[in-house]
């Protein structure tokens, strides 16, 4: 055909993750995106786990987040309670938590939240970098 | 025609410097979200005459929804 044509091979998937802009049709069913956010606690993995105690006592929990933003774990009140002395973030984390993607329909993840009584979910860009919290009082409504 | 892959920043850098942007999903999905000025190119349609809407002077960015 003649032309240099360019394969923006991550596609719209990867684009949406970022959080950049788009062109949306109204009326579109609400994403994790809309009900994401962002006042959560985080830390780094080599943070000394004892001096997150006052962060954890709030109901939730603190995020691990490397260098890159890149989500590791989760530190609760569990976490510390079992932790040894002098132990790191990382060491006492649960690691891998579920997330979601910006563009997870938002209403059926509210009701998977439900039934699994979990309060919290990480949203993630496509490489794993934490942009976002919903929390399962978030309730779908009109599309913004 | 070359075909090569890129990844979003130089997407940004590339429209920045007037490439045209492709989506190659179905009409619906097109509908519903696309990126700022992408035009729509089914790949089930994509031809000569499809194609003809496209400028030959400048690139072209083509997409889908991921690589899968």
């Amino acid at each position: 055909m003649g032309f240099d044509v360019y394969d923006y091979t991550a596609g719209k998937a990867d684009w949406i993750s970022v959080g950049w802009e788009t062109e949306r049709a109204e009326g579109v069913p609400r994403e994790a995106r809309d009900a994401m956010v962002d006042d959560f606690e985080t830390c780094s993995p080599d943070d000394d786990a004892a001096g997150l105690v006052e962060r954890v006592d709030r109901p939730g929990s603190v995020l691990v987040v490397n260098a890159e933003g890149i989500l590791l774990g989760r530190v609760g009140p569990h976490q510390l309670h079992d932790g040894a002395p002098g132990a790191t973030a990382e060491e006492v984390m649960h690691p891998g938590p579920p997330t979601v993607r910006p563009f997870e329909p938002l209403e059926p993840l509210l009701e998977r939240m439900t039934k699994a009584k979990v309060t919290e979910m990480a949203v993630t860009s496509t490489e794993g970098r934490l942009i976002g919290l919903v929390r399962r009082e978030a309730r779908p409504g009109p599309p913004p | 025609m070359s075909l090569r892959p890129i990844g979003r920043e130089e997407v940004r850098r590339l429209i920045e410097a007037g490439a045209q942007l492709a989506e190659v999903l179905p009409a619906e999905e097109y509908g519903d979200e696309h990126l700022p000025g992408a035009i729509h190119l089914p790949l089930k349609s994509l031809g000569p005459d499809s194609a003809a809407v496209l400028d030959r002077s400048r690139p072209v960015i083509v997409y889908c929804w991921d690589s899968l």
